[in-house]
């Protein structure tokens, strides 16, 4: 197994070091940090725009590039949340909190630095993952049912609650308003529509993206313009400060390898699994820290570990692409579809019969990365010039690329409308300390967590027992219970103190 | 006289309770079913009911525990930012790209009291012309770049 | 050289100015030399799904066959709607083209208790694309290797049966299938068909009905064995795959894709459109795209299409009662 492996790198290598290829990787990189780093196009967007560029190219050459759009739209997201605190999809959201407050710090540099090193390190290791137990992980991922996946969900959002930094009681109010606010569309198990007060832009449920922009993106943009000043940022341009310094790199290392293994783990299951890993992996941060109330003041670790889970998530969601056939979410479906307009049909047979196919990919992940790493790094200082112009010229641009982000996914008016709705939500609910984060949560996976509890309801006829029978699932229920014990407990603990100091 | 000891937490519980019972409202008319055999209707009543209990926690704690004030609304810059991205909604498909976006940038701008008019429809003339080549004619989007289609 | 405010924004109106002019052309002139203008494949679901592959593949098609600048957009939302209605209230000019399942758009009609449009007099088929079927999948590692086989086995199940479905479709196939035999599986909704898989697999489901590019990508991958088509007719693209009314269960679930226009095109653009598509499905690596998507080139005059339009509306009218499915809205 070994021998083939490297055998398989080798020709993978060949077929993706070529001046052509290696060209197309670059202008793949670099088309999609373009986009994706302009605020409010976050990768989906970005993909489904340049799609179109790779169709006239070979096979090979159009995954290549089509990858390299996918990680320069990934890295380029992160550049935006960083900096502008406007996330382009789920998994970038805990980057704005702690990578935002590091800018405003005037770390940006830092904060850019180690989320690229980051990144890179846990591609490096998601392409591992693929190379080596691609075929094996995903026949865990395989293992997994709908009670499992409720247990999975359950777990996820017990989580949110320890994300936030206020109080827990609004945490928890805000993570089920999110499910109910998921809720709304068509109920997958009777048929019947839910909330949708009869229109029909509401069917399918509120699209993400209105969503999020408006919640983050547009509220940052008020609460912005509501200061006295406008917003100045404190940057040097001195390439010395740009780098993170000895303590970035000590506080942050470790949390890069805890957010590369959940990242790997996580990005593998479909649905959600990648957006998971990335609030995870600041959950983990925040709780085993020495002191949590760094967190969403600018704690290195919670920009380090989400990045890098972020981005070990976004590699190993191929596996199940490239050796089972299954999309794993929307951007997997994208590539997907992007092969089969090449006329690949993804799945096992690809490994066999196009090993060059599947190998280059695999090499040229690697190299994708490897890229870039090397043009992000430069361009931190270019990104971070760019925020000196005046804000009062910058925000119109990013309240319009926003909006083109969103339309442009899905010409409809009612996208447009949802997100200012959301706007002004989002405005109130901030205004009496209710954080959007948790909420956003709980919109991806309450409906993921409800459509699988009842589905196994019916499949059991009714036996609730079955999620304690499935050993997953029985496990993840466990490690829920252990989590909001950990939880439940300093707050008995502080409330007793304070009842004491009254 | 009630003395509001935390208005955001008061706030809080009020929307929480105000959504919580639209929820209800509007839930109502879907199948509760059973434990075993869920209908549509039982995550939604039972989310909501919950949320009601969040919020008049909240709302309880607002009136009995300090906690810090609202800070004011101000209602220009919601408004006109809100303004801006309706206008370009309800506008793109008829006048295209590039006017809305001129349009966009100056009702954003007038977000600040401090606006310079010259300046505004120069960045607006800008952001439009490089929106529309990226996106209209480089990348090929859906968008309509002018009047007329 | 000065750089004026006033001069820069002046350059920059009549920039635009310029552009204006060189743009769309009003509509005053769309019955002379059509195509002139951008032509536009309105698709009704997300960038990158099944139906986008499709209809970008024949947007690449029609491009240098029709010498403009073809556009995707996509519409999606509420399993079709969306778009329809917006194809339904665009100028009849044969700009905006819906590609989508004619069979999809009549089964609509009875979906939902207001439907947006009058299908039959808001839309004009132009061309029609292909025929495909749906498919009764198991367990590849099961012992079913004929529907008979699944029937019996699942007579004895009673009740305990469970089958996956993941559109309406698969659910009317479904029920059609227990009018006919008499089992009495439980129906188990999935959003997408490989949401269905795992289930499958772990026995927890006992067969699936479901869409052919997902059927025959698990059947090739060696993970489903597919036991009958819903089609009446044996497919082209599949030739020894038993249909279910062979198996003893009667059936004609067929859908099939189309090239749709608003109604009240004029003729001349409406037979235009059936030459481009006819031209672009009668070729060999259309043939070949479509029987990878499980079905087979289906050829036909306008009035033909627009005929089986016709009937399919009311055909899905029946399917949808027998299914027992309850309109929405």
């Amino acid at each position: 197994m070994e021998f083939d492996l490297l055998q398989n790198l080798a020709t993978g290598f060949g077929a993706a070091v070529s001046f052509k290829n290696l060209g197309f990787a670059l202008l793949g990189c670099l088309l999609g940090t373009l986009i994706g780093v302009l605020p409010g196009i976050g990768p989906i967007p970005t993909i489904a725009m340049l799609l179109p560029i790779t169709f006239g190219l070979e096979p090979l050459s159009s995954l290549i590039m089509l990858a390299g759009i996918y990680y320069g739209a990934q890295y380029g997201g992160s550049t935006t949340s960083i900096l502008v605190n406007i996330p382009g999809e789920a998994g970038s959201i805990v980057t704005c909190l702690d990578g935002h407050a590091m800018a405003k710090q005037g770390r940006a540099g830092a904060a850019l630095a180690v989320a690229a090193l980051g990144s890179f390190l846990a591609g490096c290791v998601g392409t591992v993952f693929i190379a080596a137990f691609g075929p094996p992980l995903a026949a865990i991922a395989q293992e997994f049912n709908s009670p499992d996946y409720f247990s999975l969900m359950v777990l996820g959002l017990v989580t949110a609650v320890i994300l936030a930094h206020g109080s827990v009681l609004k945490a928890v109010g805000m993570v089920l308003v999110g499910l109910l606010l998921g809720l709304v569309g068509t109920d997958v198990n009777s048929g019947l529509t839910r909330y949708t007060f009869g229109v029909s832009e509401l069917w399918d449920g509120i699209d993400f993206l209105p969503l999020v922009i408006g919640l983050f993106g547009i509220v940052e943009i008020i609460r912005n313009l509501e200061q006295p000043t406008l917003p100045r940022p404190q940057f040097s341009a001195k390439m010395r400060d740009l780098w993170p310094g000895a303590k970035d790199f000590s506080e942050s290392w470790r949390a890069v390898l805890r957010g590369t293994a959940l990242g790997s783990i996580l990005g593998i299951l479909p649905g959600g699994g990648a957006v998971l890993a990335a609030f995870a992996s600041y959950t983990l941060e925040k709780k085993i820290a020495k002191d949590p109330s760094r967190f969403g003041k600018g704690a290195i670790e919670g920009v380090a570990g989400p990045e890098s889970a972020n981005n070990a998530a976004a590699q190993t969601s191929f596996i199940p692409l490239l050796t089972l056939g299954l999309p794993s979410n929307a951007i997997m479906a994208l590539m997907m579809g992007a092969m089969i307009i090449q006329g690949i049909q993804p799945g096992s047979a690809v490994m066999t019969k196009r090993p060059d196919l599947f190998w280059g990919m695999v090499a040229s992940m690697w190299i994708g990365n490897l890229m870039l790493l090397v043009i992000n790094l430069p361009l931190i200082g270019i990104w971070v010039r760019l925020l000196s112009v005046p804000y009062r010229l910058l925000y119109p641009a990013i309240l319009l690329f926003c909006v083109i982000g969103i339309y442009g996914t899905n010409t409809n008016i009612a996208q447009l409308v949802l997100c200012a709705v959301f706007a002004v939500f989002g405005y109130i609910l901030l205004r009496f300390g209710c954080e959007p984060a948790p909420l956003v949560l709980g919109f991806i996976l309450g409906p993921l967590m409800e459509e699988n509890l009842r589905r196994s309801l019916v499949i059991s006829r009714g036996d609730p027992m079955v999620f304690l029978e499935r050993p997953i699932s029985a496990v993840l229920l466990a490690a829920t219970v252990a989590i909001v014990v950990l939880i439940v407990l300093p707050q008995f603990r502080r409330t007793r103190e304070e009842a004491f100091q009254e | 006289m009630l003395r509001v000891r935390s208005p955001q937490d008061l706030g809080a519980g009020l929307v929480f309770t105000l959504i919580g019972l639209a929820g209800f409202y509007f839930g109502t008319d879907l199948t509760f079913g059973t434990a075993a055999r869920m209908g549509p209707g039982f995550f939604p009543v039972l989310l909501s009911g919950l949320i009601i209990a969040i919020g008049l926690v909240l709302a309880l704690k607002g009136v009995a525990v300090e906690g810090p004030p609202i800070e004011p609304v101000q209602l220009r810059p919601i408004s006109f930012i809100v303004a801006a991205i309706l206008i370009f909604g309800f506008l793109i498909e008829s006048i295209g790209l590039a006017l809305t976006a001129v349009l966009l940038t100056i009702f954003a701008a007038y977000a600040r009291p401090e606006v310079k008019l010259r300046e505004t429809i120069l960045l607006g003339v800008g952001l439009a012309m490089f929106t529309v080549l990226v996106f209209v004619y480089l990348l090929g989007q859906a968008l309509p770049a002018w009047w007329g289609r | 050289m000065k750089l004026d405010p006033k001069w820069l924004a002046r350059c920059g109106a009549l920039a635009m100015a310029a552009a204006v002019a060189q743009g769309t052309m009003p509509t005053g002139a769309q019955a002379q030399a059509y195509p002139n203008q951008d032509i536009r494949l309105i698709c009704a679901f997300p960038p990158g799904s099944g139906a986008d592959v499709l209809v970008r593949h024949f947007a690449e098609k029609l491009r240098p066959i029709a010498n403009r600048t073809v556009i995707v957009e996509n519409k999606s939302g509420a399993g079709g709607n969306i778009a329809m209605e917006y194809v339904a209230r665009a100028k009849p000019d044969g700009y905006t083209i819906f590609v989508h399942a004619a069979t999809a758009v009549a089964a609509n009609q009875h979906l939902f208790k207001k439907p947006p449009v009058d299908a039959a007099k808001a839309f004009q088929i132009a061309a029609s694309i292909n025929r495909q079927p749906f498919m009764l999948v198991v367990d590849a590692k099961g012992p079913y290797k004929t529907v008979a086989d699944l029937t019996e086995a699942m007579r004895k199940k009673g009740d305990k049966a469970t089958y996956a479905s993941a559109a309406p479709t698969g659910t009317i196939m479904g029920e059609i299938y227990k009018d006919v035999t008499g089992i009495k599986a439980v129906e188990v909704n999935y959003k997408t068909a490989p949401d269905s898989l795992n289930e499958m697999l772990s026995g927890k489901v006992d067969y699936g009905m479901h869409d052919p590019v997902f059927s025959l990508a698990q059947q090739r991958e060696g993970r489903l064995r597919i036991l009958a088509v819903s089609t009446a007719t044996r497919l082209q693209a599949n030739p020894d795959m038993p249909t279910m009314t062979e198996s003893g269960v009667p059936m004609d679930l067929t859908g099939w894709w189309a090239a749709m226009l608003p109604a009240g095109t004029p003729r001349p653009i409406i037979d235009k459109v059936n030459q481009w598509f006819t031209e672009i499905v009668k070729s060999e690596e259309t043939k070949t795209f479509l029987n990878g998507f499980g079905g087979d080139p289906f050829i036909n005059t306008p009035d033909a299409a627009q005929a089986l339009f016709l009937k399919a509306i009311k055909d899905w009218g029946d399917y949808v009662r027998l299914a027992k499915i309850m309109p929405q809205g």
